[in-house]
């Protein structure tokens, strides 16, 4: 073996080749490098294409060596080409900088909100769900007859005074004068009329008085319950509330104290305390030694069971109601029950929910 | 309610705690509002004598003093202008607790000088009204004494709420009866002496009118001869810690039975009484001065007391002005009757009168006491005053009768779940003042009112066993529901809710009555639904539309600088007077730069809202519950409260109005000073029921052809609308049709615009020929060039 093919010039020239493509200064040198060498005409080439005038047997040996030779120097190209590519993206990449901290647009999701006083309705359907109950709705105009009478509330009551009760101009012919609901009691008897015991339900809606002061809206939300059948008794009254509050104030074992009270459609009537605790700045439900006022309730008082077609004598039951607005105010430590009306979105997006927050028992009844 | 402890104690002779009684009231349902205990409250107060006085050097109004709190001095500032040398008043030390504010007496400095303790108003320390400079006290009190012994007769005050049912605990006497039954203490028997009567007298009557019933018993007394005055001073301070004025001894009388036993009561000056006196209704258009100052015209169904000449008061709410006891009169006439308390309640409302008498006869007096208060009453006047005693007078229609009832002992089990022995029930309500024979035949006093019904008595025995005895127990939940809890409006509610929400818009909820200023805008005819006794001017219509609300909730935040807001509300729009004359809707509305895109301004860009971003808040929720928006159609315009030309009615097939949009009318945008705003309403009742229909689910196809799309653009008359367009498309009928979509508008000029179209179409079995795909194409042309009278815009 001799001149080109000579394994020593082979070397040297891989070597020389090697050291032209690592000096080359941009993407153009390294193109002319590869026609130089792999063109055509390129030394490379040349060596390839006189490997024919060679005998078979230095054709075997030396075939493999330039073929190797050619690929190397291919690979080197092609490497030194890409750095080139890629040196003068990552320049460009550098120019074409944002600046990451400008604003974003808000989520919807995030700009909307749901009322307080409808988050805590639905966290309390949850649970009055669970319980078997349904949700029952009336009418926010009624007749002094289902506001009333049929809650054995008599001519004569306190109650039925102009200053607790919004009169309209319409009369309902033996229903009586039309009045704005004072409570939601009005939906337990229509509810009651147009079924049959057993009953199980609650009933939440807006209902007015003729108030106003920090405590009291001229309108406002209760949730009433009602179970009626032939033997639920004051034991169960009991163990519905202890288990409501417990679960919607997220406290094990909630303590409630039941005194005496008067409303003309229960007897005995009852009022409910919860435990809590008054000494720091933020009341505390379920711990402390003072007892809150959260609920009235008692048996279905027997007239009011007459009224609805129901035989007092075979047939009893409790019902409870709950200022809806109150309870949001306990949980979520609104102070100003006026301000739950009037629209204020500084108010709205501060207690407010997200449209995500979809209260359910499994995910908990809480923000 | 209220009373002071030893007053209580006359009745009731017992060793308990002020503290047992008041939890033992509480628990029998004479619910404790508020205790005033002044040993307790004054326990760290002193006598204090100042022993000089200086001028504040920063302050005209306050004086620095030197006081003796006994063998030490100390220096307090003192705002008070009374304070001066050798006055003793009351101190209150550092770390002390004044009663009236409950605030903690702190070392302060004030204007730059230390005080040390505070001297104290009377008002400070509960101990009565007056607020006017520092309480003085007797000089005979050393220094250092406990504040306490300086006041004679510090007592106790309890105030208890009493629930309407129960008159007869609207004396104090009552309320010692209940407790007594609780256990607390022995009630002490009421003892009235025998009058010695002269045989003077002044006839009464009771003068029915058929069956109206208003007085059924009228008695009596004329006592000569007393010498009115200042009542004696135990008698004065008791009916002034209790927040009553004292008048004169005989008013104070009759005032104390009314506290001391429920028994209302009333003396007139028998001089100004002609003939007979008593009971009967008035005639229409009667006149009276009461003693409240006011003149009262009367109807013809009152009842009133009078002469045989003139009208002496009121029954059983107010007497007359001219006809009460003055300081020198010296003849009385003391009433004491029953009023029925339906009668009176009619009354006292109808006149818009409160009174003590009032508030008791309405409530039920106890009918078998008319004549022992009577001779209560004129026994202490006579102790007080002297005089006379002539013959009781007394004149009775029929009173309410003693009602029996036969009690099964059982139904308290049934009715609170515990078992109480039927010896213990007995003794629960015999010392309750009723009657209990062995076969559970129940005589109810004759103070008891309230009690008719077995159930009744269950709550008599359950309040004095006490409540708290009552056993929690499950309410077994049987079988877990097979259907939502929630019916499909309450569903469809929620729903709505969350999705308007999602969409960036805050939820209200507004009172449902407003301003007539706002109805008068917004309703299409003039009579709004008006409350007959409004709480204000401002809330005195019902409103037909949430939005009413929404556009007042704005103003309220516009005023407090927010123009970029989007609100909603669910909730009533009222129609009429009549229960069910109401709708649920879902109103919202968009103003300033609250888009659906973003809502403020913003580096990338934000315009105003326009009708488009509350079309697609409904359109958002319309798709949601499943409404596809091939089935409806818009009616232009809106309802009234919109702008004409930029407002639509959203039509169902069966041309129900689902919903509504716009731009907030320009007069009344004008008038309410608002910046552009955009309104929706959805009419949830009427959406419920397509939804129900529609609710199907349809099986899902997934064809693996690819679909191809096609671009059209027509010129057409400016008049003609969008949808026109694509409804004419979509009566091709072209079931290969799978979408349109309107992705371009371009007004040429005056008269014609551009509008281009992209269409989907969804080859199923065979991949389209172009000849197919040519076909689908020139029927959508032809249809639509007809439709529109426009034509394909030459490319």
């Amino acid at each position: 073996m001799s001149g080109n093919y000579d394994m020593e010039n082979i070397e040297s020239l891989k070597k020389e080749i090697l050291e032209k493509i690592s000096n080359a200064i941009d993407e153009d040198a390294v193109e002319k490098i590869r026609i130089e060498e792999l063109g055509k005409k390129g030394r490379i080439s040349k060596l390839l294409n006189e490997i024919g005038t060679l005998s078979p047997e230095e054709r075997k040996n030396i075939g493999p060596v330039i073929n190797n030779l050619k690929k190397v120097i291919n690979d080197e190209i092609q490497e030194k080409k890409e750095h080139f590519i890629n040196l003068i993206l990552d320049n460009r990449l550098l120019e074409e900088k944002l600046d990451v901290t400008l604003p974003v647009k808000i989520n919807q999701n995030n700009n909307g909100k749901i009322h307080p006083v409808s988050q805590v309705l639905e966290e309390i359907s949850e649970i009055f769900g669970s319980l078997g109950y349904e949700i029952a709705d009336g009418p926010d105009i009624e007749s002094e007859y289902y506001n009333f009478n049929a809650l054995n509330i008599p001519e004569s009551h306190p109650a039925r005074q102009m200053h607790d009760t919004f009169y309209l101009d319409e009369y309902n012919g033996e229903e009586g004068q039309s009045v704005l609901r004072t409570h939601t009691s009005p939906v337990q008897v229509r509810t009651m009329e147009s079924g049959k015991p057993p009953f199980k339900f609650i009933s939440p809606g807006r209902t007015y008085r003729c108030d106003s002061d920090q405590t009291h809206t001229p309108m406002f939300h209760q949730i009433e319950g009602l179970v009626v059948d032939e033997k639920t008794n004051l034991g169960h009254l009991k163990w519905t509330l202890e288990t409501f509050l417990s679960s919607f104030f997220e406290i094990e074992d909630t303590q409630i104290q039941m005194r005496p009270s008067y409303f003309p459609f229960t007897e005995p009537s009852i009022e409910i305390d919860v435990l809590c605790d008054r000494s720091g700045s933020v009341l505390k439900i379920g711990e402390g030694k003072d007892w809150l006022e959260v609920a009235g309730a008692g048996m279905v008082h027997p007239n009011v069971l007459k009224a609805a077609n129901i035989n007092p004598n075979k047939y009893q039951g409790f019902a409870f109601g709950f200022g809806l607005d109150r309870l949001a105010q306990l949980k979520y430590g609104i102070p100003d029950l006026r301000t739950f009306f009037n629209g204020d979105i500084r108010w709205l997006k501060h207690y407010g929910f997200s449209s995500l927050d979809i209260p359910t028992l499994s995910r908990g009844l809480k923000k | 309610m209220k009373f002071t402890l030893p007053w209580l104690k006359n009745h009731l002779e017992t060793n308990a705690s002020l503290n047992e009684i008041a939890n033992n009231l509480t628990e029998i349902g004479l619910e404790v509002e508020n205790i005033t205990d002044p040993t307790a409250d004054l326990k760290d107060f002193t006598v204090a004598k100042i022993i000089s006085v200086k001028k504040h050097p920063d302050a005209d109004r306050l004086q620095l003093c030197e006081v003796d709190i006994g063998g030490e001095i100390k220096d307090v500032v003192c705002g008070a202008t009374n304070a001066r040398k050798n006055l003793s008043t009351i101190y209150a030390p550092i770390g002390s607790i004044v009663p009236k504010s409950n605030m903690e007496i702190k070392k302060v400095k004030i204007r730059g000088v230390e005080s040390f303790g505070m001297l104290c108003s009377a008002e400070e320390l509960n101990l009565g009204d007056d607020s006017e400079g520092i309480i003085e006290i007797d000089n005979d009190f050393e220094p250092g004494t406990k504040a306490i012994s300086a006041f004679s007769s510090i007592e106790p005050v309890i105030e208890i709420a009493i629930t309407p049912n129960r008159p007869d605990c609207l004396g104090v006497y009552g309320i010692a009866r209940d407790l007594a039954a609780k256990g607390v203490g022995k009630l002490q028997e009421v003892k009235i002496k025998t009058i010695k009567e002269t045989e003077k007298t002044i006839p009464v009557f009771i003068d029915s009118y058929g069956k109206t019933q208003f007085c059924n018993l009228f008695s009596g007394r004329l006592i000569e001869g007393i010498t009115n005055n200042e009542s004696p001073k135990w008698l004065k301070e008791r009916l002034e810690k209790i927040g009553l004025r004292s008048i004169n001894a005989i008013v104070d009388v009759t005032n104390y039975i009314t506290y001391d036993y429920g028994r209302p009561l009333h003396a007139y000056n028998a001089d100004k009484i002609k003939g007979r006196i008593g009971a009967k209704l008035s005639k229409k258009g009667d006149k009276i001065k009461a003693l409240d100052g006011k003149e009262y015209t009367l109807d013809d169904q009152t009842c009133i007391i009078s002469d045989d000449e003139k009208i002496l008061g009121i029954g059983g709410i107010i007497g007359g002005e001219e006809f009460g006891s003055e300081l020198d009169t010296k003849n009385i006439f003391l009433e004491s009757a029953y009023f029925d308390p339906v009668h009176i309640a009619e009354n006292g409302r109808r006149l818009n009168i409160n009174s003590d008498a009032r508030y008791r006869f309405e409530r039920g007096t106890d009918p078998e006491f008319v004549i022992d208060g009577l001779n209560l009453a004129t026994q202490m006047i006579i102790e007080i005053c002297g005089g006379k005693p002539g013959k009781l007078e007394s004149i009775k229609k029929e009173l309410p009768k003693v009602k029996k009832i036969k009690f099964n002992p059982k139904i308290i089990e049934k009715v609170s779940g515990i078992s109480i022995k039927e010896k213990d029930i007995k003794k629960i309500l015999e010392s309750l003042g009723f009657e209990v024979s062995k076969s559970f035949e129940i005589t109810i006093p004759s103070w008891r009112p309230d009690v008719s019904e077995q159930v009744d008595i269950v709550e008599e025995v359950i309040r004095i066993y006490g409540l708290n005895n009552i056993i929690s127990s499950p309410l077994k939940n049987t079988k877990q529901p097979s259907k939502p809890i929630l019916t499909d409006s309450q569903k469809n509610t929620n729903l709505a809710r969350r999705i308007l929400a999602s969409r960036g818009l805050i939820e209200n909820i507004s009172y449902s009555f407003v301003s007539s200023k706002y109805t008068k805008l917004f309703s299409n005819n003039s009579n709004s639904l008006k409350l007959l006794n409004p709480i204000s001017e401002e809330l005195s219509d019902m409103r037909t539309t949430p939005l009413i609300s929404l556009i007042d909730n704005f103003i309220g935040n516009k005023k407090r600088g927010f123009t970029d807001v989007g609100i909603f509300e669910i909730g009533p729009g009222f129609t009429g007077a009549k229960p069910g004359n109401q709708h649920l809707i879902a109103s919202g509305l968009r103003t300033g730069m609250y888009k659906v895109s973003g809502v403020e301004r913003h580096w990338q860009g934000n315009d105003m809202v326009d009708i488009f971003d509350v079309k697609s808040d409904i359109l958002a929720y319309l798709d949601i519950v499943g409404i596809k928006q091939e089935i409806l159609e818009y009616y232009v315009p809106g309802p009234k409260c919109f702008h004409p030309g930029r407002s639509a009615n959203i039509i169902s097939k069966k041309k129900k109005v689902l919903a509504s949009f716009g731009e907030i009318h320009p007069k009344i945008s004008k008038k309410l000073n608002l910046p552009l705003c955009v309104g929706f309403e959805i009419y949830l009742d009427d959406v419920l029921p397509i939804i129900e229909n529609n609710n199907v689910l349809k099986e899902f196809n997934s064809y693996n052809l690819q679909s191809v799309k096609r671009d059209f653009s027509f010129d057409i008359p400016n008049n003609v609308s969008a949808e026109t367009l694509i409804k004419a498309i979509r009566s091709c009928k072209e079931d290969l049709i799978k979408d349109i979509k309107l992705f371009d508008q371009f007004i040429l000029d005056d008269e014609k615009k551009s509008l281009a179209v992209e269409i989907t179409i969804q080859p199923k079995i065979d991949t389209l020929t172009d000849k197919e795909i040519d076909r689908i194409s020139n029927k959508v042309i032809n249809s639509v060039e007809k439709a529109t009278k426009g034509n394909l815009r030459s490319q």
